[in-house]
């Protein structure tokens, strides 16, 4: 029995004996070293230090409710300056539902010598939203120097998804530790391998769990190997994230349990998610999920109110595009993601409202029952963690969108605008990989939308004064589309009409004299075609020379090329291209003097091209053509200086002046 | 059993009813009430009832057509409660324009929240809401609600603003029922006065609107208080808990809020003790205040707990001694504790802390329109932030200037006004000089001080963010500085005067353009744009409240080998109107020009058909502050 357990703990991990020397910490006592310590070796700037913090994972069995698993968390954080004051206000949170905590008690030890109990009623128990509550406390007698301590219980009804644990912080951390005491029937799976300090694995007998029928003495409890398991990192800086980042969290180290099988003396191994084929039989199984679009009485009534518009169209595609704009006529979204529906379609198109998988498993819903084939395609969105493929851990996604295909291409379908259309998933969620919970071929998919295109074309006259008549007219495509249509809608004034706050910024003083869209009932929904018309100061005059500043509307934005060092990657949510022509009359007699020579600038690996080309097509009219086309969304931080230097001179093009003289 | 089920459905009947037909009656709108709207509030009812010195219910009932998207959240219906308040009635249902409804609030998608405000950490107070799924329009939306109310959340007097910006109202009510032996006391604005009558024990009070257009939300108009239909109430005569109260003058509220704070300001005998310590040697009672002020900012810190009475009873001197936390009352009480054991006299001040009260408080009607308590010092005429573990000594913030206060003195309360903004307080003095180096390089230097309300910003930045990368980022990410690689970077907060100080250097690689013989250089690296929004018709008056000035100087060195083409200012800039006044000018100095700018901001009412002038003096402004020099190499003579 033992090889056995021996065997399933080293099929667990790979196992790293190296004795290491951990603190010792008593909860409520604090060493003269901790309590005289002013500031953080290495960083004296840091307002507050983690002295220790543990997670300890343990499991409890009872032989009416079965198997629970309790989480000890003991905190310990040295307040160095005021500005960390308010790390001494804690809130817990838990959802009674699943969780409760207890056991919660608190110190603070004084700077000067002492330590204060946080009295028990001084620790407040909330009730929140639904079935959430909340521990609130927080400390007496806060100063610079003091440290705030605490400890609670966390008992979970469900084994499968212990709490993740991370190391780093935005704090310095001096000793973070996650330790686990893990019954050898439960065969766990971790997520990441940071590198550890600390990796210690052994095996540890220990009373637990079901009293089995085992011999001739029933009813006895063993004592079995645990895995006993203690993962520790030391001196860890503070964490500091970075513009254009996505998935920043994922560099965070840390540890992300999930349970894979259970197997129980004399019984057969019963996995749990054993691969996605497993997963998603069991998803499809699930009544928020699989059963509410796939059986109609979950969706009767929405399949009648939509029928009429879906069957009469004669395409597969036609259907589709029914379909998805039925349901964002008629159900809007809640602002809330999920990957599981909260009611059924027929109650979601009854209340108008739902969240992100509740409005995309109506969809699917009515897909199905019109014969499209269509599957749910589940996603973790943007900066909510990289998609995760090697083991079917679902608690990695947060968001439900629609796969199906066209003419046989993918088509990615999410509902919740309509100024959306159908192939365009929110920005969100182009977190570049997404798993479609297909029942028959479960898969892993890129997320590939295409490149969005703006094409903008400026009529630009210019007086003698250096005021300018410009007409705009810009043609937009998929995200940029969407974004002009949605700004337009939802403008609050006309400084905040599409296009006008990029030009305000680059010439405060421009003046808008008309905007409007042509927006034919038969247009795609992924086109916008605008037109704005402005008056602007384009051009400074000075004696016989008019300078002309004809980017009115620059393509890329300096933030980029403002860190020095990048730690993590850069990631830009879709692709696109943004072309800018601008044709430039001057008032009779001036003539080019001097422009910028035509530039192409070109990323080694082609991924990102600039073309900027000024031409004098005739007197007095002068042309300039200006493109920025990105094609990859994700570059390496090794990559950072490239690509920052192709930033820094495409926002040197954009500022570049041209020069007029006038010809005497 | 049948009668009360049968009673139910009637009036359930009767508020779809209703709603269809107002539904339908949006079809029948004249343009007057469509214009600039979009909401159109149909009908309008609200009831208060005083049913003791200590209890009210509040019945509020309307139906409001979403004429676009673009109304203010009015899809969603919320309605408070806590402790000492209940929701009996929360009924909504919405139809579309042809009256068919297509929502109706049930227990799935109502939902209970607590809610605590930012600067809280604990509170009691819960909304109830549901938002009505409107997806296309218009849409019509029919509530009532009704809340009980006692002890202090009957303090939250029911004042009625029936109409808000971008709406337009068909009809309104106001009925309140008040017993006779209580007096209701009101405040209106652009309402008539009410119809009172007698019913039985209770007097009524009636104000009605009808057909009021929309008035077009615009930036920097008047708080809409002032410019709306409102009438504020209040009760003569209230009890809460053991404590009674009026509202029939400054002077009873004010002995109200001091009956509640009574005896709450004992100190422990250690902390008396060190309070002596403290002041001892202090030569003024200005040096007294000032130690214990720091005192108390050292030893203490701000937690906002609102816990029942404890929304408006601070927590006792001795409480936050022992905890050395509390919020504003409670900080403001121990202060004003500690100056009384070294006898020095202060008041705890009522005040509404906001860039903008949102209700100008007025001699002649006493209201609770206050969020905040600071303490006031009259031997020194100098007001304390108790709140602050950084403000220097009787620094009050923007948030609090220029605007009515209540003084909780031991004879009453006393209205007051706090000192008003002067622009010579607030601003700031920068100095940058840059260097043009080779083709494209510009050394920069800056050096810069801020005061007065300039500085809070800077002074905040200080305390929470100690880590020089932390601040570096955030200074550059607001336009403050250029970049974040530079060097000499210092950072000073003046301990004892509303002052913060800063240098950095850099090299900075992109701030000239080369073209030809020709170098563009934009001589002002923090260039005033602020321009407000045009207008072609503007209804408000402006009611701007920027009080600032901004003196920069900026030398611009560069090689003998260059000389300016153009930008150079033969004569000084100046242009003025009632907000403001912008000189510029420019010299020639030994290594190249220096360019000095002086721009006060000051608040002034603007009439709204001078908005065309307001906003040409600040695209003057910008225009002015967008100086490009073009540099060309030097001709020979």
């Amino acid at each position: 029995m033992i090889r056995d357990f021996c065997t399933l703990v080293f099929c667990l991990m790979t196992i790293q004996v190296a004795a290491q020397s951990t603190p010792e910490v008593s909860f409520g006592r604090v060493t003269d070293e901790e309590r005289a310590l002013m500031e953080v070796p290495g960083d004296p700037t840091a307002d507050a230090y983690v002295l220790y913090d543990r997670l300890s994972l343990d499991f409890e069995y009872s032989d009416s409710d079965g198997p629970s698993l309790t989480e000890r968390h003991h905190r310990r954080v040295k307040l160095l300056k005021p500005s960390s004051f308010d790390r001494a206000n804690i809130t817990l949170t838990f959802n009674r539902e699943y969780a409760e905590i207890s056991e919660v008690e608190a110190f603070i030890h004084l700077p000067g010598g002492g330590s204060l109990p946080v009295p028990a009623a001084q620790i407040y128990r909330e009730k929140l939203e639904g079935t959430r509550e909340a521990f609130k406390f927080t400390f007496p007698q806060v100063s610079e120097g003091a440290i705030v301590e605490y400890r609670y219980l966390e008992r979970r009804k469900n084994i499968l998804i212990p709490s993740s644990y991370t190391f780093q912080e935005d704090i310095p951390v001096r000793w973070a530790q996650y330790d686990a005491m893990i019954p050898p029937y439960y065969r766990y799976v971790s997520l990441t391998a940071p590198r550890l300090d600390v990796n210690e694995v052994k095996l540890t007998p220990r009373a637990w769990g079901p009293r089995f029928n085992t011999g001739a003495y029933n009813g006895g409890q063993q004592k079995i190997e645990h895995s006993d398991i203690l993962w520790a990192m030391r001196d860890l800086p503070a964490f500091r994230n970075q513009p254009y980042s996505n998935n920043a969290g994922d560099y965070l180290p840390s540890v992300r349990l999930q349970l894979q099988a259970v197997q129980y003396p004399g019984s057969p191994e019963r996995s749990i998610f054993s691969n996605w084929k497993e997963t998603v039989k069991e998803l499809q199984d699930r009544q928020d999920f699989g059963r509410y679009y796939r059986n109609k009485i979950n969706y009767n009534a929405l399949w009648k109110a939509a029928e009429p518009l879906i069957a009469q169209q004669a395409s597969e595609g036609e259907k589709i595009e029914a379909a998805y704009a039925f349901i964002n006529r008629n159900i809007s979204w809640n602002g809330n993601y999920d990957m599981l529906a909260s009611k059924t379609p027929d109650q979601v198109f009854q209340s108008k409202s739902g969240n992100s998988a509740d409005l995309n498993i109506a969809l699917l819903s009515l897909l199905n029952e019109a014969g499209v084939e269509a599957h749910p395609l589940l996603v973790s969105l943007r900066n909510t963690g990289a998609p995760i493929e090697q083991y079917p851990l679902l608690h990695q996604f947060n968001h439900l969108m629609v796969y199906t295909e066209a003419d046989g291409k993918p088509l990615l379908l999410d509902t919740g605008s309509a100024d959306r259309p159908a192939g365009l998933p929110r920005e969100r969620a182009l977190n570049h990989r997404g798993w479609v919970a297909d029942k028959s071929d479960p898969r892993w998919i890129s997320l590939d939308v295409p490149s969005s295109r703006q094409v903008m074309m400026l009529d630009v006259d210019v007086a003698e004064s250096g005021e300018a008549e410009v007409v705009v007219k810009s043609r937009m495509l998929d995200y940029f589309a969407f974004d002009g249509r949605t700004a337009l809608n939802q403008r609050k004034s006309d400084a905040e009409a599409p296009m006008v706050p990029a030009i305000l910024q680059v010439m405060p003083e421009a003046r808008v004299t008309s905007f409007s869209a042509e927006e034919p009932d038969d247009a795609p929904r992924n086109q916008f075609t605008y037109e704005l018309r402005l008056t602007a100061p384009v051009a400074q005059a000075v004696d016989d020379h008019l300078y002309i500043q004809p980017i009115l509307l620059p393509l890329v934005d300096g933030e980029l090329a403002d860190v020095d060092t990048r730690s993590f990657p850069i990631d830009f949510p879709y692709p696109w291209q943004q072309r800018y022509v601008a044709n430039l009359r001057l008032p009779a007699g001036y003539a080019l003097e001097e422009a910028p020579a035509p530039v192409r600038l070109r990323a080694a690996d082609g991924s990102m091209t600039a073309t900027y080309q000024v031409q004098e097509v005739s007197p007095g009219h002068v042309s300039v053509v200006y493109t920025v086309i990105l094609d990859r969304t994700l570059y390496a931080a090794d990559e950072y200086p490239a690509l920052r230097e192709m930033f820094r001179r495409i926002t040197e093009l954009q500022t570049s002046p041209l020069i007029f003289k006038k010809q005497l | 059993m049948i009668r009360p089920c049968l009673l139910f459905l009637f009036i359930w009947a009767g508020a779809q009813v209703q709603g269809q037909s107002e539904a339908l009656g949006v079809l029948a709108l004249p343009d007057s009430l469509r214009q600039n709207a979009n909401s159109v509030v149909m009908a309008h009812d609200l009831e208060y009832r005083v049913t003791s010195l200590r209890s009210a219910t509040i019945l509020e009932r309307w139906v409001v057509t979403l004429l676009n998207s673009r109304h203010d959240r009015e899809d969603l219906i919320i309605a408070a409660y806590d402790g000492e308040s209940k929701i009996n009635t929360f009924e909504v249902a919405a139809t579309d324009l042809f009256g068919r409804e297509f929502f109706r609030a049930k227990k799935g998608n109502i939902q209970d929240e607590r809610v605590t405000s930012e600067v809280s950490f604990l509170e009691d107070r819960w909304v109830r809401y549901t938002k009505v799924p409107c997806t296309a329009y218009p849409c019509t939306i029919a509530v009532e609600i009704e809340r009980k109310l006692t002890d202090f959340a009957a303090m939250a007097f029911p004042h009625w603003s029936p109409v808000q910006r971008d709406q337009s109202l068909v009809k309104s009510t106001f009925t309140a029922y008040v017993p006779n032996e209580i007096d209701l006391l009101y405040a209106s604005s652009l309402v008539a006065d009410p119809q009172v009558s007698v019913e039985g024990k209770d007097r009524i009070y009636r104000w009605t609107l009808e057909n009021i257009p929309a008035q077009p939300s615009e930036p920097l108009a008047p708080v809409a208080t002032e410019t709306l239909p409102y009438v504020r109430v209040a009760l003569g005569d209230f009890q809460i808990e053991n404590y009674r109260g009026s509202f029939s003058d400054w002077s009873r509220f004010g002995s109200f809020i001091g009956s509640i704070m009574t005896g709450r300001d004992q100190l422990p005998d250690q902390l008396a003790a060190e309070v002596h310590a403290v002041v001892e040697g202090a030569a003024t009672d200005r040096e007294r205040v000032d130690r214990l002020y720091r005192f108390m900012q050292t030893r203490c810190r701000y937690v906002s707990v609102q816990l029942g009475i404890g929304g408006w009873q601070p927590f006792s001197a001795t409480y936050v001694d022992e905890n050395r936390y509390g919020d504003c009352k409670a900080l403001s009480n121990y202060m004003g504790a500690m100056l009384k054991e070294v006898g020095i006299a202060s008041y705890p001040v009522l005040i509404n802390s906001s860039d903008v009260p949102y209700y100008a408080i007025r001699e002649d009607f006493a209201t609770s329109a206050f969020n905040h308590m600071v303490l006031y010092v009259p031997s020194e005429e100098m007001y304390l932030e108790c709140t602050s573990k950084h403000a220097p000594t009787g620094y009050l913030g923007e948030s609090t200037l220029d605007r009515g206060v209540l003084w909780i003195t031991p004879e009453g309360g006393r209205l007051a006004r706090t000192p008003s903004l002067v622009p010579s307080e607030h601003g700031h003095l920068r100095s940058v000089t840059q260097t043009l180096d080779g083709d494209n390089a510009v050394e920069f230097e800056l050096s810069a001080t801020y005061f007065g309300g300039a500085q809070e910003l800077f002074r905040e930045l200080a305390a929470y963010f100690g880590s020089t990368q932390d601040r570096l980022d955030w200074l550059h990410r607001n336009n403050f500085l250029p970049d974040v690689s530079g060097s000499a970077f210092t950072y000073t907060v003046a301990e004892d005067a509303p002052e913060v100080t800063l240098a950095y250097n850099t090299t900075l690689n992109s701030r000239v353009r080369k073209m030809g013989s020709r170098r563009f250089f934009a001589l002002n690296p923090h260039p005033y744009t602020n321009i407000p929004d045009p207008q072609e018709e503007r209804r408000l008056p402006v009611d701007y409240r920027t009080t600032r000035f901004l003196v920069d100087t900026v030398r611009v060195h560069y090689d003998e080998s260059l000389e300016i083409e153009s930008g150079l200012l033969s004569e000084a800039l100046v242009y003025e109107h009632a907000v403001g006044e912008y000189r510029a000018e420019m010299r020639a100095t030994d290594e190249g020009l220096l360019w000095i700018r002086t721009l006060l901001l000051r608040p002034a009412l603007v009439p709204a058909e001078e908005f065309p002038e307001f906003r040409q003096f600040f695209v003057d402004v910008a225009k002015a502050e967008s100086i490009q020099l073009v540099f060309r190499e030097r001709r020979t003579k």
